[in-house]
């Protein structure tokens, strides 16, 4: 019985790529139709019953996570789950797999048959029953297995990797055999070798430790051999490199294929990505907080997150949607209009502004006929792109968008203003950055406030 | 006393508005341009007055009959063969300009000011020359042909400098003369210039004087400096308290010097101002906000849309939350789609334009 999962929160690369929202607040935080990241990758995991406990590792300072874990802890007493979340901080940045290895003893604690481990960047609808019950049907068949990856088979390759941006096609692939057995897995392939691609999700038992144990001890060595001159660092251990590499090897590895939405969350766009995900499917499938994810009407165009506590004066035409998540005490004045973007808590908007492709972080103050745009694509916009020139040519048009990108690197050409931006009445941003708490009194576009 | 307004071609550099109607008749301040002159020249005395046209069309010929009514006045047009400068056409209308022994004014047609066309008569029957030419003061007079004083005899003019290196002086030629008839005779049937022909002959003679012009003063024939004369207009308008304004007690008026046609419908929540002039039968939506614009008649508006140093042609549309900036300017029947942002555009007539033009270019 799979009793554990583990989500490796990460933290150590300090959000670089996530700024200017990473100076507000944790990338693994940000609030996303209504609630964390987190909170969304955290109940998923609830919907197996069998779940007891929740281990989040990583190297985020405590205090990020703690009115969080107390939060849930008390709700599951509260709803009589028998449920537990902690955080283990690392001592420094491990890597993927070195949280693993260094807190191996809290996750084999009560000898669990198996375990998930999630990483906390990732979205997708997070079929985790149905993938744990491959799990236990191919161990039952085989007399136990090593693992089991989470494979995420791309429908349509090229468009997935155009998307992703130059970091981002930095996937692992898997190769599987048709009955699922993983022949083999590469890091980061320059050219297409399969269109299954590591979802960052797996199910590990005791045996990942005697393989995390072995990689410790090559990395000891090669620390300690005074004829070579490469230095390694014996703490860290690459999930990729150190593991999932050496897999197919004992034929023992099988893969979960999944072919709905999914995306790694590197940069603030790909968090407009998560919301128009998230909404859709919380939309689609009416579960969470039906109460606060509106109808249509002359108003809202959904699917729409909207806080209860916000104050929207919905006179002179105001529309909002679709994709648009707005946070508690947030204002947005008579005539305004939004769409394809993630208000945070107490933001107040003027009267006849335009809001599009962009996100607001907490605080900010947006004057009367101002416009925030973004001109970035999205999913709807995507289709359409791809119904218009065929997916062959998707690159090349995504390719003629982005180089219009001015001094903004991954910025998939989206606005946002940092917490406690104030823009003034009149005023148009345009595909650009600011910085948290400015006060912007002339144009800006295509440009990074500091 | 007779008038000639040199009108010239097809005033190409306020396509695309030219594109759909002659220069002249292209309203600036709610009024066809070419009526700013001859209710001028009217005001002056003016019985004769005479359109140097390079071509001649319907439309114009139509509107001009009416005008003819409106002001008691006769006008002809006199159409140039090939274009003939801007003294030749004074030799081809040579017929009505001396029927009489009165003094000619010659206008140009893209010049904006407040033609103080009785001052400037008086002034010239005051001085005894043969001609006047009425001076504007500039910032930069390095970009123009300056005028250069006689030291002793007051207002003579002793030479022109032709975008002086050094500054001779600030006067330069404002496109406005009161000629003798007797001038005509300086000049041939061929394509020649005043300026350049004429004046000069007329500074050996030590006939020539200028006159000072009092006011704002604007050369409108491109839509940059449209919008500027038109601000100077609406500027000068406020000055004179003149009722043609709009009252800057409405609520949506912020500002001041602006111009709304009794027959255009404002919605709620506006904020319209400063500098605007709205046209006949416009529709403004909600929450609309405009500033440093035209609007020309029969346009619509919609809600929440902001617009700024636009010229927005006749018959066009603009969509909600539409945002149009940096001398855009919709040709006639042109539609803008809702949320659309066009900066600098020129908008070719029966256009629609539903995706972002974020810098300044022509859409065919």
């Amino acid at each position: 019985m799979i009793t554990k999962a583990v989500i490796m929160v990460g933290g150590g690369s300090r959000g670089t790529r996530f700024r200017p929202l990473a100076l507000d607040q944790a990338k693994i935080m940000f609030p996303i139709a209504g609630k964390p990241l987190l909170a969304h990758t955290i109940d998923a995991i609830l919907t197996v019953p069998t779940i007891n406990e929740i281990i989040l590792i990583g190297f985020y300072d405590p205090g990020v996570f703690t009115e969080f874990i107390l939060d849930f802890n008390t709700k599951m007493k509260y709803q009589s789950r028998d449920c537990y979340l902690k955080y283990l901080k690392e001592f420094k940045a491990l890597g993927t797999a070195g949280g693993l290895y260094h807190f191996r003893e809290e996750i084999l604690r009560g000898n669990p048959d198996g375990f998930l481990v999630v990483h906390g960047d990732i979205i997708c609808s997070f079929p985790f029953i149905e993938m744990i019950e491959a799990y236990e049907k191919k161990a039952a068949e085989k007399g136990g297995i090593e693992a089991m990856l989470f494979g995420v088979k791309l429908t349509n390759y090229d468009l997935f990797m155009a998307l992703s941006g130059s970091e981002q096609s930095s996937f692992g692939t898997i190769v599987s055999e048709d009955n699922g057995k993983v022949i083999h897995y590469v890091e980061k392939p320059e050219s297409k070798i399969s269109d299954i691609i590591n979802g960052g999700i797996y199910i590990f038992n005791e045996s990942l430790f005697r393989r995390l144990s072995n990689a410790k001890i090559s990395k000891i060595t090669i620390a300690n051999d005074n004829t070579t001159f490469e230095t390694v660092d014996e703490d860290v251990i690459s999930m990729e490199k150190d593991v999932l590499h050496f897999l197919p090897d004992s034929g023992k590895t099988f893969v979960y294929e999944y072919k709905g939405f999914w995306r790694a969350i590197k940069t603030p766009s790909d968090a407009l990505w998560a919301n128009e995900l998230y909404l859709d499917k919380v939309f689609q499938t009416k579960t969470g907080q039906s109460s606060v994810i509106h109808r249509a009407s002359i108003n809202i165009e959904p699917p729409v997150f909207i806080h209860p506590s916000a104050t929207i004066h919905f006179q002179n035409g105001t529309k909002i949607g679709p994709y648009v998540s707005i946070g508690a005490n947030v204002t947005i004045g008579a005539g305004t209009r939004i769409y394809n973007s993630i208000i945070l808590d107490n933001c107040e908007i003027g009267q006849n502004s335009f809001v599009r492709n962009s996100i607001l972080s907490l605080d900010c103050k947006i004057g009367n006929w101002a416009r925030i745009e973004g001109t970035g694509v999205n999913l709807v916009s995507i289709n359409e792109i791809v119904k218009k020139n065929g997916p062959t040519k998707i690159k090349k048009v995504l390719d003629a968008e982005s180089s219009r990108v001015i001094g903004i690197k991954d910025s998939g050409n989206i606005c946002i203003l940092g917490s406690g931006t104030h823009i003034g009445d009149d005023l148009y941003v345009l595909n650009s950055f600011i910085l948290p708490s400015k006060s912007i009194k002339d144009d800006v576009k295509y440009e990074i406030i500091m | 006393m007779k008038g000639l307004i040199l009108v010239g071609g097809y005033g190409t550099r306020l396509r695309p508005l030219t594109l759909s109607l002659p220069k002249p008749l292209v309203e600036f301040g709610n009024r066809p341009m070419i009526l700013h002159q001859i209710e001028a020249l009217a005001n002056a005395g003016c019985t004769d007055i005479v359109l140097a046209v390079n071509y001649k069309p319907e439309v114009m010929v139509g509107a001009l009959k009416q005008y003819e009514k409106e002001y008691g006045v006769s006008i002809t047009f006199s159409v140039e063969e090939e274009p003939l400068g801007t003294a030749g056409p004074l030799k081809l209308a040579e017929k009505i300009l001396k029927k009489d022994n009165t003094p000619i004014f010659v206008l140009n047609s893209d010049v904006i000011c407040e033609y103080p066309l009785r001052d400037l008569l008086d002034f010239h029957n005051a001085h005894g020359g043969e001609a006047t030419i009425v001076a504007t003061k500039v910032d930069e007079p390095s970009k123009y042909g300056v005028i250069v004083h006689d030291r002793d005899v007051p207002n003579l003019i002793e030479r022109f400098v032709e975008k002086p290196v050094e500054f001779v002086g600030n006067r330069i030629n404002a496109g406005i003369y009161v000629l003798n008839p007797s001038v005509i005779d300086l000049i041939e049937m061929r394509p020649t210039s005043i300026e350049h022909e004429t004046f000069p002959i007329l500074v050996e003679q030590k006939k020539l004087y200028s006159f000072d012009l009092p006011g704002y003063w604007m050369d409108v024939g491109q839509p940059k400096d449209f919008l500027s004369g038109m601000c100077l207009y609406l500027s000068a308008l406020t000055k004179k308290n003149s009722k043609l304004l709009t009252s800057t007690s409405e609520e949506y008026v912020n500002g001041g010097n602006v111009l709304i046609d009794p027959s255009a419908k404002i919605g709620k929540g506006c904020k319209i101002g400063p500098n605007v002039v709205i046209g006949p039968n416009c529709i403004i939506g909600d929450g609309v906000r405009i500033q440093r614009s035209t609007i020309l008649k029969n346009s619509q508006i919609k809600d929440h849309a902001w617009v700024k140093s636009t010229i927005v042609g006749w018959n066009s549309t603009v969509g909600k939350w539409a945002r149009l900036e940096g001398v855009t300017v919709l040709g006639e029947d042109v539609t803008v789609k809702d949320e659309v942002y066009v900066n600098g555009g020129k908008v070719l007539p029966h256009k629609s334009i539903k995706d972002n033009v974020e810098t300044p270019q022509i859409i065919m």
